[in-house]
């Protein structure tokens, strides 16, 4: 520090001052000051409690609720690969089945494994969720099908395909006779079969009768 | 590293952060001088006493921590404004009260010397009140609080010169005023 950075000073002034140092705050004052920075650090201490729980709320709810909209995802986003859906009423209870089932299953699994203390199988977490497997099993039924289909003769298919052109009962019956003659049986009683439901009161011709009787 | 070895900017750094024991030992290294510097510039022990939990209670809840400088700085700067606004709302006189302090007996030296000495320091305090409100602020500053010329003119962002100008002023006038005491 240079001489013109230094303050005047006064030797004598300075040590009279210094001895007549003696007064001090007292103890109530000191109390007062020391509780104050005491509740001030206590304060300070404690402001970490509210936005940490508050977070780990928000975290937990997170948690809770992923598993759900993976669900919601499931059941509205079909894999566009299914199969020709199956008649109306069974078709009804699948989904009504869908609807159910697999609405407890990742929500159950997902509380399971948050119950688990050790960790989750990599083969568990990788596997499909559940109606994805389950799409996948009714594509393969769906694709067995077809299969069959394909390898049944062509007159079978030609007559199952004709029983939904059908437009008059009359002409549907000249087509089974005309099947009994080809002796394909199976396929006019298939068809018989399936006429007389729809048609469940109209008279069927003698010699459709008694083949039918012989059958 | 103990809080003992721990510089005043450190300590309070660490009550900031909720150390409590650090304010402890800050408080015990600025417990008497900034006592005394509100003591000497108000001359009025309650008044000294209210200010002095003022200041502390200013620094216990400052918002920001002091901008980098001193600690020491810091916590006078908040007490000379404290005494600037207690001076401006309440025009307050030079009477002192002090004569009732209690001044501790010395060892080692006659009763005779020792009444010498306290009439000296009365008569000091005395004079020390009597100075220009700008000159005491100076002195105090110096003897008390034992800031350099540079601290104290930023702190009541005069010139230098002025400063030691006015320092100058107080020396004179107290060694006129105390001259059988030196």
């Amino acid at each position: 520090m240079s001489e013109s950075d230094k303050l005047p000073e006064d030797s004598g002034l300075n040590r009279l001052y210094h001895a007549g140092r003696h007064e001090a705050p007292s103890e109530a004052l000191d109390q007062a000051v020391l509780n104050q920075a005491r509740k001030a650090t206590a304060k300070h201490r404690n402001r970490w409690i509210v936005p940490l729980s508050s977070a780990a709320l928000l975290l937990l709810g997170i948690g809770l609720s992923l598993p759900l909209i993976d669900l919601r995802n499931d059941i509205y986003d079909q894999p566009p690969r299914l199969p020709a859906p199956a008649p109306q009423a069974e078709s009804r209870f699948e989904s009504d089945q869908t609807l159910q089932i697999p609405a407890q299953a990742p929500a159950s699994s997902a509380i399971e494994l948050q119950k688990r203390s050790e960790p989750v199988p990599q083969a568990e977490l990788t596997r499909p969720p559940l109606m994805e497997q389950r799409a996948r099993a009714k594509a393969r039924e769906g694709a067995a099908e077809r299969k069959q289909l394909q390898e049944a003769p062509e007159t079978i298919l030609q007559s199952i395909d004709s029983e939904k052109a059908h437009r008059t009962p009359q002409l549907w019956l000249t087509e089974i006779e005309a099947l009994i003659e080809a002796g394909q049986d199976q396929a006019a009683r298939r068809s018989l079969d399936a006429f007389m439901v729809t048609y469940p009161d109209y008279p069927l011709p003698k010699s459709l009768q008694s083949w039918q009787s012989a059958q | 590293m103990s809080d003992k070895e721990q510089s005043d900017e450190a300590l309070f750094r660490l009550f900031r952060n909720g150390d409590d024991r650090a304010f402890e030992t800050l408080y015990q290294r600025y417990r008497q001088t900034l006592y005394l510097f509100l003591l000497r510039s108000t001359h009025c022990t309650g008044d000294a006493d209210e200010l002095y939990q003022d200041v502390w209670s200013r620094i216990i809840s400052a918002a920001k921590p002091f901008d980098g400088g001193s600690f020491k700085a810091y916590a006078f700067r908040i007490a000379r404004n404290l005494i600037i606004d207690r001076h401006r709302r309440a025009h307050l006189t030079l009477v002192t009260d002090q004569g009732e302090l209690h001044e501790p007996v010395q060892p080692g030296k006659s009763v005779e010397e020792q009444m010498q000495d306290e009439e000296c320091s009365e008569r000091m305090k005395r004079h020390i009140g009597q100075l220009p409100i700008e000159q005491r602020e100076v002195f105090l500053l110096k003897e008390e609080a034992g800031l350099t010329l540079v601290q104290i003119a930023a702190m009541i962002d005069t010139g230098r010169e002025t400063v030691k100008s006015r320092m100058r002023y107080a020396l004179k006038q107290l060694r006129q005023r105390l001259e059988e005491c030196l």
